[in-house]
């Protein structure tokens, strides 16, 4: 637990992801539910994703909302006191998780903008 | 002064873990308004509850013993008055030399909890082992500066009252809490140097320090000495961002 | 510390005991639950974006179901705890380094009273196309 620093970055980058979430998000719900008065088809979302600077903002989105919930569950997590070794079990966990988060939808993203060339 | 019909309910009990596990007691008494909840706990000790147990020295704000949850809120016991309690006005800081202009026959009922997160040493009074080794471990010295402008950081009686009000102090039992954080601070203020800041700033820096802080600002509410723990933690924090970002400690503070 | 004495147990049951606190607990409390639903609708919006592995079939219909209104009044909830937290964030991330944290109690209630004109305007946004 001596690690000192490391809780620094980890508390700016939550402050960070979360300034940033505002703007994401608010673009999101304005692409997905506002600007075509109605929800998005199969076609509008495909053609969203092939869209370089949509795939990014979308990826952007993507790995700033993993981290930024699985940090704050983490929070929560150790505000209920946890050992050392169990710090770390739940580091490597959330770690994990977030990883399979982020290969989830980035695959998801690439295979229906046709970035994976199949469709 | 009025007299008030004071129903007092006490959550009594043998030394435990915490709180929890007691029982609640109600004893009725007739009280002056201008009495402190000392006066009423002597009353009862000398009639109904002969063997009531809670902690106090001073009477005065100084001494930091007589900590109490009335009505879940943490007071010192010495600072609030039946009157204050019968004019709901639990609220201000004390209720001495304040007439509440309570009608005749005024009834009033209250309850009393020894302090939330802390072992209870039996009824009201708490056990502050585990919170002065908190102290200890931030080096808090309570020496007021010499000669430079002193900071209002002293002024803390380490009454337990902002630890009782820390929604993460009852869950992370690790956590430093308010009072050792702000006196952190206070240690790495103060212009006569004693103490260590690396140890000060390693205990603040570490996942039971700084940031278990939620910003809840209870601790702040609860003080009766005006320390103001909630904004100590957050300078001591923003120090702590400087320091890593290698932001120079500026003129600012 | 000393020996001998009872050693307490970690109590989360302090985070969601809000009785006679005052608005930065109820802060904290919002916070607290709104950052885990929407980590939990994360977890579900992802996974039922999966949908979209069936092409445009399979999306649609669920499309379609979604637009019905049980659906929209959940998104009216979706983007009422959206806004809670996130402002209600932004205001943590300045507070949270001092900057303002006198009037910590201020700045919730501004959040909460742009959060309310926000949620007024996307509720009439999300609602009106179900209306035609
Ligand atoms: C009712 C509101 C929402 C609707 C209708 C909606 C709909 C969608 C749709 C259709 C997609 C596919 C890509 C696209 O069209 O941009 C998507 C992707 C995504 N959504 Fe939402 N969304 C909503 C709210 C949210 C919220 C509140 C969050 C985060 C807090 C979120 C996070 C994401 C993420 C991270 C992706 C990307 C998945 C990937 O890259 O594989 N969405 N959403
Ligand atoms: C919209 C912009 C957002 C902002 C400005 C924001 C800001 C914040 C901040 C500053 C914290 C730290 C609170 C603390 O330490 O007490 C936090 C906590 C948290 N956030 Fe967000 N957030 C946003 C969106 C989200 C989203 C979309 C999610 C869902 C994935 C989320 C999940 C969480 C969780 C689970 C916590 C931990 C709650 C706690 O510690 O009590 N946030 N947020
Ligand atoms: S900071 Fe205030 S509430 Fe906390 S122990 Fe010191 S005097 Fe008591
Ligand atoms: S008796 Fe000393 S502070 Fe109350």
């Amino acid at each position: 637990m001596g690690e000192r620093g490391y809780s620094v970055w980890a508390w700016l980058l939550q402050a960070f992801t979360g300034l940033l979430l505002v703007v994401l998000v608010a673009l999101h719900m304005v692409a997905n539910h506002f600007a075509k008065r109605g929800l998005l088809t199969y076609r509008d979302v495909a053609a969203l994703f092939a869209d370089p600077y949509w795939l990014v903002l979308q990826l952007a989105l993507l790995f700033a909302v993993i981290y930024h919930g699985l940090n704050g569950l983490r929070a929560v997590i150790l505000d209920a006191g946890l050992s050392p070794a169990g710090a770390r079990r739940l580091d490597w966990a959330l770690f994990a998780l977030g990883a399979a988060m982020a290969a989830y939808g980035v695959g998801l993203a690439l295979s229906i903008g046709g970035w994976l060339g199949s469709r | 002064m009025a007299e008030v019909e004071l129903t007092v309910r006490v959550l009594r009990g043998p030394a435990r873990a915490s709180a929890a596990g007691g029982r609640y007691e109600t004893y009725t008494l007739r009280a002056d308004a201008g009495w402190s909840l000392l006066d009423v706990l002597e009353a009862l000790q000398a009639g109904p509850a002969p063997d009531l147990m809670y902690r106090h020295s001073c009477h005065h704000a100084s001494c930091g013993t007589c900590a109490l949850r009335v009505d879940g809120r943490e007071r010192l016991a010495c600072l609030t008055t039946v009157g204050q309690i019968a004019a709901g006005r639990l609220g201000e800081r004390t209720g001495h030399g304040k007439d509440y202009r309570l009608p005749r026959g005024a009834r009033a009922a209250v309850t009393l909890e020894p302090l939330r997160s802390f072992p209870v040493l039996g009824d009201l009074a708490a056990d502050f082992a585990e919170f002065f080794g908190k102290l200890d471990a931030v080096e808090a010295d309570l020496v007021a500066a010499r000669g430079e402008e002193a900071t209002h950081f002293e002024h803390c009686i380490t009454c337990g009252a902002c630890m009782s009000a820390c929604p993460i102090v009852a869950s992370d039992l690790e956590y430093l809490g308010p009072a050792p954080l702000a006196l952190a601070l206070r240690g790495l203020q103060d212009p006569t140097k004693t103490g260590s800041d690396a140890r000060r700033l390693a205990a603040a820096d570490q996942p039971h320090g700084v940031w278990r802080c939620h910003h809840v600002f209870e601790c702040t509410a609860a003080c009766p000495a005006g320390v103001d723990p909630g904004q100590a933690l957050m300078e001591l924090r923003a120090r702590l961002v400087r320091r890593r970002l290698g932001w120079r400690e500026g003129a600012r503070r | 510390m000393s020996e001998g004495e009872a050693r307490r147990r970690p109590d989360w049951r302090a985070w969601f005991a809000p009785r006679g606190r005052r608005t930065g607990m109820w802060a904290f409390v919002l916070n607290r639950i709104t950052g885990l639903l929407l980590l939990a609708y994360v977890f579900v919006h992802l996974a039922v974006l999966s949908v979209l592995f069936q092409g445009p079939a399979g999306y649609d219909r669920l499309v379609r179901w979604m637009s019905s209104w049980p659906f929209l009044l959940f998104d009216v909830a979706l983007v009422a705890v959206l806004l809670v937290h996130g402002l209600n964030g932004v205001r943590l991330v300045f507070v949270g380094l001092g900057a303002g944290s006198h009037r910590q109690r201020e700045w919730f209630w501004a959040a909460m009273a742009a959060a309310a004109a926000v949620f007024a305007y996307t509720t009439y946004l999300i609602l009106a196309p179900a209306w035609r």
